[in-house]
């Protein structure tokens, strides 16, 4: 990896749903129902509050040595 | 005719997601201390900028001192000195120092906003996603015992 942290993260997060994607061609039964709600619904939600949590503050921190360059 | 690997896709579809999630909750791992590493080198850059604003303050300000003095024993004999250019550069010193001050509290603020979130992924990430595979692999467990197969993973 070698960009920015949160853009990698929010990668790894797209490429994480086209998996969970694909899974859900093949499996779709109650037990994926539930597990969608219950295991696969908070990942993606925690993951991007957290993502977007790290941009914001890469941004605040990219802005500070920005404006402290004399 | 039926393929036997397709009837027994959702198993090949459950272990090769198992495996992705393994390998984001790695890379994720790398993404989050990456971010931790930037916070830290942005406090170290900043306190680094202002330790040096505050030795060059120091400086011109000894410099403004001593251009006062001489200032002083000048007018004494009836001469003139100007310090107008060491007050402005002491100025500028002062106000420098405080802006990197401002942004060193902006980022502590920043920083403390970030830490609930980050907390919250890094236990998903530590505690709740290998709970996640474990349950995913004790779902194909459950489904290879009920056909009595074993898919291999795609």
């Amino acid at each position: 990896m070698a960009g920015r942290p949160h853009e990698d993260g929010e990668r790894l997060l797209r490429e994480i749903g086209f998996a969970w994607s694909r899974t859900q061609q093949h499996w779709h039964d109650d037990m994926a129902s539930h597990f969608g709600r219950t295991h696969w619904t908070p990942l993606a939600d925690e993951s991007g509050a957290y993502l977007r949590a790290l941009g914001e503050c890469m941004e605040l921190l990219s802005t500070a040595e920005r404006e402290t360059e004399y | 005719m039926t393929d036997v690997a397709d009837i027994h896709a959702d198993i090949a579809a459950l272990k090769e997601f198992t495996g992705a999630l393994a390998r984001y909750r790695h890379a994720q791992r790398e993404v989050v201390e990456r971010g931790d590493y930037q916070i830290a080198a942005t406090r170290a850059s900043l306190e680094e900028k202002a330790s040096q604003w505050r030795s060059l303050l120091a400086q011109r300000e000894a410099e403004l001192a001593a251009c006062q003095h001489a200032a002083a024993m000048q007018a004494e004999a009836g001469g003139h000195a100007d310090c107008s250019a060491q007050a402005a550069a002491v100025r500028e010193a002062q106000q420098r120092l405080e802006s990197i001050r401002r942004w060193q509290q902006q980022v502590e603020d920043g920083a403390s906003a970030f830490l609930g979130p980050a907390s919250r992924f890094r236990n998903l990430l530590d505690v709740d996603l290998p709970r996640t595979e474990s349950h995913l692999l004790a779902v194909v467990s459950g489904l290879e015992a009920a056909r009595g197969v074993q898919v291999a993973q795609r």
